[in-house]
């Protein structure tokens, strides 16, 4: 058992978004509160609540966005401060990381000194990034103990476990801080409470009822927080990526890290293996080095592991906080590694057996990837069909190589690939096919027969039949139409709502458009070429 | 088709009324087993790409390559069955692509103009169907074509095609084509 420290930061999202510590603030994620600043906690704001529940109690709130990046960002000069007492500081989410005991604590003369240490370092780091004085609350709490797991609690503490009293220490805690909500509820549900009251039943009879999640948590709870075997991974594991130019922009080198955070994880599964800690390297053109290691919970046993798209999460917050200004970097990223750290046997069904990238060819990939290169990852784009009313809606694109949204308008989390053999539900006032062919708003003018214009009233009745249309290409007459098909959209939302009426218009020369009357504007919406 | 589809190592050039339609027709029964690159159409209609029979799961999508049209495509030629772009005009005729092209043994559909095209398709007289004055909407569309060329299609052919039927289907209008061909 190791002797683990955590260093925490409580709170970091809001701390990270850097309020005065007077502003009530919630950083909120899918329209849910994921961190309170103390101030708003006093009304009263929790985690988990609705935007709208939490703006009743506290209407001067401070709605902050979610932004993982930022807070990446704004920690890498706490882990820098944390570095300086033990290289092998492992991070695992921005706002906590963790370093072995054993050799800073002999420094320092005792593990509660290392802890004062520690704790007063990582405020000096945190007060020197801010303009404003940070709340009492927010500090940043030390904890130490048997493992990660034990360690990460004690930190919220900011005590220290003796060794083998985690057990003891971990009873009190509710079943909700196993980070396993699934679980956490039923055990609650079964009058299972505390960490003590998991711990307290067979191992046996836990694996038997609750298989190898409840058998890990059950571990877990009696303070068994053993790490993986480490073993030495065979050193071609490690993968490579030289950037040539070097990148400046994170996206240029991010491109580069998703490409290798994908091959190294397609290797690991090959070999049927996974890695808990990966390392983050990398040189710059002017051969400054950095590195760091990222591990992907404070659980160290279980299944938990890194896939591709959260390790290239971790490598993007870790670019990022290198490329930050004030990091005293001076030139682009030219290398990248990531080599993994604790590597163990892969427990679990393999994933991915019959992923749908696995149909790209690598021709394709590299073509792909050249393009990216040349115009940025935005410059390449997949498509897929989703529900809308207009044509443009109607379609989604993400960049290449990023994963295919849920489609929204789809019922569950359907990902559709290619032609969308699943029936879109209908989405009344969507229009039959054909569809345009090409999109793009351009102004016109339409007149009826005696050259005013034509509008529509607030009950949708036409003024007078359309009869000329002017385009760039000068006047034309229209022979076919059809509508007004009126559009009430996004009411609901002060700024968002738009109210139009849609036509469709034939011209004498054959060409056919969908038009909008949007406040007596009418522009062509789009052209079925 | 002249040659009964797309053969490899040709250039086709698209033009006239419906030519987005039409060259998005052409890339329709390539796509379900090759790979798509449409490059240089931030308008394309992607909802009605995937009407005519484009396989999205098979395209990849690049809306604006700006200044860099021309070393893209090089990239896209390379690796790609099909490639679809306009011609942009304001660059040189790309003669280099058009070589490239039979060289790699892929298939170049270039809406307008493109010198040097194996294959060129104009869409001439179109007309809707099943929408009025202030009633209905538009269902169908036959399209008149031209298919001139190189090889097989010397001549000049004109046929009539639905593009698309009621049903959606892209079919020829058999009896209005030979009609045509007599008239002519």
């Amino acid at each position: 058992m190791t002797r683990t420290v955590a260093v925490g930061c409580p709170r970091w999202p809001v701390v990270a978004a850097g309020l005065p510590p007077e502003v009530p603030a919630a950083v909120f994620f899918a329209n849910r509160v994921v961190s309170v600043s103390p101030e708003a906690a006093a009304f009263g704001v929790r985690k988990g609540m609705r935007r709208r529940d939490a703006q009743a109690r506290c209407p001067e709130l401070e709605v902050i966005l979610h932004d993982p990046t930022r807070d990446a960002r704004a920690f890498e000069p706490i882990v820098c401060a944390v570095e300086s007492f033990s290289p092998k500081v492992e991070v695992v989410r921005p706002g906590l990381c963790l370093l072995p005991a054993r050799g800073p604590s002999r420094y320092f003369g005792g593990e509660d000194r290392l802890r004062e240490h520690l704790a007063d370092a990582v405020d000096e780091a945190l007060a020197a990034g801010r303009s404003h004085p940070l709340h009492p609350d927010d500090r940043c709490r030390v904890g130490v103990a048997d493992g990660p797991f034990a360690a990460t609690l004690a930190a919220t503490r900011g005590v220290v476990v003796p060794p083998r009293a985690s057990r003891a220490f971990l009873a009190s805690f509710g079943v909700g801080v196993l980070d396993m909500p699934k679980l956490a509820g039923l055990l609650v549900r079964l009058g299972i409470r505390t960490l003590g009251d998991l711990g307290a039943l067979e191992a046996g009879k836990v694996a038997a009822r609750f298989g190898a999640e409840g058998e890990h948590a059950h571990r877990l709870a009696r303070g068994e927080d053993r790490l993986l075997e480490p073993r030495t991974p065979p050193p071609d594991l490690a993968v490579r990526r030289e950037l040539d130019p070097p990148a400046f922009r994170i996206d240029m080198a991010m491109f580069a890290g998703k490409s290798a955070a994908d091959e190294l994880i397609g290797r690991l599964g090959e070999l049927g293996l996974r890695c808990a800690k990966v390392e983050i390297s990398m040189q710059t053109e002017h051969g400054e080095e950095r590195s760091r290691t990222w591990r992907y919970s404070h659980h160290t046993v279980g299944s938990l592991d890194f896939t591709s798209t959260a390790l290239a999460e971790r490598v993007r917050w870790q670019l990022e906080g290198w490329l930050a200004e004030g990091s005293g970097i001076s030139g682009g990223i030219s290398l990248l590694r990531l080599s993994p750290r604790d590597v163990g046997p892969a427990a679990g069904e393999p994933v991915g057996l019959w992923s749908r990238r696995g149909e790209v060819s690598e021709r394709v990939k590299r073509a792909v990837s050249r393009i990216q290169g040349l115009l940025g990852p935005d410059g390449a784009r997949q498509a897929t069909l989703q529900g809308g009313r207009h044509p443009s809606e109607q379609a989604h694109t993400v960049p290449w190589g990023d994963p295919l949204d849920p489609v929204p308008g789809l019922p569950g989390e359907t990902t559709v690939s290619g032609p969308v053999e699943v029936e879109l539900p209908p989405w009344p006032g969507r229009l039959p096919p054909p569809s345009p062919a090409l999109l793009g708003a351009v102004p016109v003018e339409v007149t009826d027969e005696h050259g005013s214009a034509v509008t529509v009233s607030g009950r949708s009745v036409l003024s007078a039949p359309p009869l000329r249309m002017r385009t760039a290409g000068g006047w034309r007459r229209v022979v076919a139409w059809a509508g007004p098909w009126p559009v009430d959209e996004r009411w609901w939302t002060p700024g968002e709502g738009v109210r139009m009426a849609r036509f469709q218009m034939v011209l004498d020369d054959g060409s056919a458009h969908l038009l909008s009357l949007r406040s007596g504007h009418w522009r062509i919406e789009a052209t079925y070429d | 088709m002249p040659d009964g589809g797309l053969r490899l190592g040709s250039t086709v050039a698209v033009g006239g009324a419906g030519a987005t339609s039409l060259a998005l027709t052409l890339v329709s029964r390539a796509s379900r087993e090759s790979w798509v690159a449409v490059v240089g159409m931030p308008r394309l209609g992607l909802v009605s790409a995937s009407e005519l029979g484009v396989d999205l799961g098979h395209l990849v999508h690049v809306p604006d390559p700006g200044p860099l049209w021309l070393d893209t495509m090089a990239a896209a030629i390379d690796a790609f069955d099909v490639v679809l772009t306009p011609n942009l005009g304001n660059f040189p005729t790309p003669r280099k692509l058009t070589a490239r092209v039979r060289e790699r043994r892929a298939v170049l559909i270039a809406i307008g103009h493109w010198g040097g095209s194996d294959v060129r398709i104009a869409g001439g007289r179109s007309r809707w169907h099943g929408i009025g004055k202030g009633h209905g909407y538009l269902a169908a569309r036959t399209l008149e074509i031209t298919v001139s060329g190189r090889r097989g299609a010397s001549r000049p052919r004109p046929v009539e095609v639905w593009l698309p039927d009621q049903e959606g289907e892209v079919r020829l209008v058999e009896e209005d084509a030979k009609v045509v061909q007599m008239a002519r």
